[in-house]
């Protein structure tokens, strides 16, 4: 989901009522969360002010296309734990579990992993849409494996081949 | 990541593609050279980087990854996967490894 919606819907507020807050117009709220437009820096600190939120901003290593990929996966995944946040946190323990006992040389990671996933569904999700490199290399050793399902998967690599083909042609 | 599971990865991967020529990058690419297991040290990581031949726009690694990569139910299954890597990322590998 839009992070603009996601957020403005996590403060119970409408459209309308972001637009007022954040001193801009209905429609062009409604165009952020179409991903029809893309709010400028200091539009994106009003809403986030607006939401009771602040905006960080940050320089990070450009992404490899395995990243990006890496990350519209754990998008999914993030949508699926707040759905079913018991199931879900439930066989991520016992991925955990078993791949900790398969891999006894990469401790460190698995007990970051194993920190992570006693903290809340919300928390847990932002660390899988965290762009940054340590988020990046946490997600290479995911617990949430077998979260979704084959069909599942196979949407959100096509939809990712279409967005990376879209970029391509954009450059 | 132990020699007979980087084995079975590289089996799968080349099943899911019909082929029995990949290229194998990242640290993983040492069993290539070494018969037996490796230490303990060298065995931590969970997953193996393939590249496919001829695939300039990801689509044979998408494939790969789709099927046996991260987060899927070979990952769940077995506790290790394969990543599809796509020739772009396996230059830039290949750039950094010169100093560049």
């Amino acid at each position: 989901m839009n992070v603009v919606r996601q957020l403005r819907r996590q403060a119970g507020v409408s459209q309308k009522r972001l637009a007022e807050l954040a001193k801009t117009s209905q429609p062009t709220i409604a165009a952020y969360e179409a991903g029809r437009k893309a709010p400028s820096l200091r539009t994106l600190r009003r809403l986030a002010r607006a939401l009771g939120l602040e905006a960080w901003t940050f320089f990070v290593p450009p992404m490899t296309r395995e990243d990006r990929r890496s990350l519209a996966l754990h998008e999914a995944i993030a949508q699926r734990l707040l759905e079913e946040p018991r199931g879900v946190l439930a066989r991520a323990r016992r991925t955990l579990a078993l791949t900790r006992r398969r891999h006894p040389g990469a401790a460190a990671p698995f007990r970051e992993w194993d920190r992570i996933l006693r903290l809340s569904p919300a928390d847990i999700v932002e660390v899988l849409r965290d762009p940054r490199p340590r988020a990046r290399e946490l997600r290479q050793v995911t617990p949430f494996a077998g979260i979704l399902s084959a069909a599942e998967r196979a949407r959100v690599y096509r939809a990712f081949e279409t967005s990376e083909g879209r970029a391509h042609e954009a450059h | 990541m132990k020699r007979t599971e980087f084995e079975h990865a590289i089996r799968a991967a080349g099943s899911i593609l019909g082929t029995t020529e990949l290229i194998v990058i990242g640290s993983q690419a040492i069993h290539a050279i070494m018969s037996a297991d490796l230490l303990d040290e060298a065995q931590r990581s969970i997953e193996v980087d393939i590249v496919a031949f001829d695939d300039p726009d990801g689509q044979k690694a998408d494939l790969i990854d789709g099927s046996i990569g991260e987060a899927s139910m070979f990952h769940a299954t077995f506790g290790y996967y394969a990543q599809g890597v796509s020739e772009s990322t396996a230059i830039l590998v290949r750039r950094i490894g010169r100093g560049g």
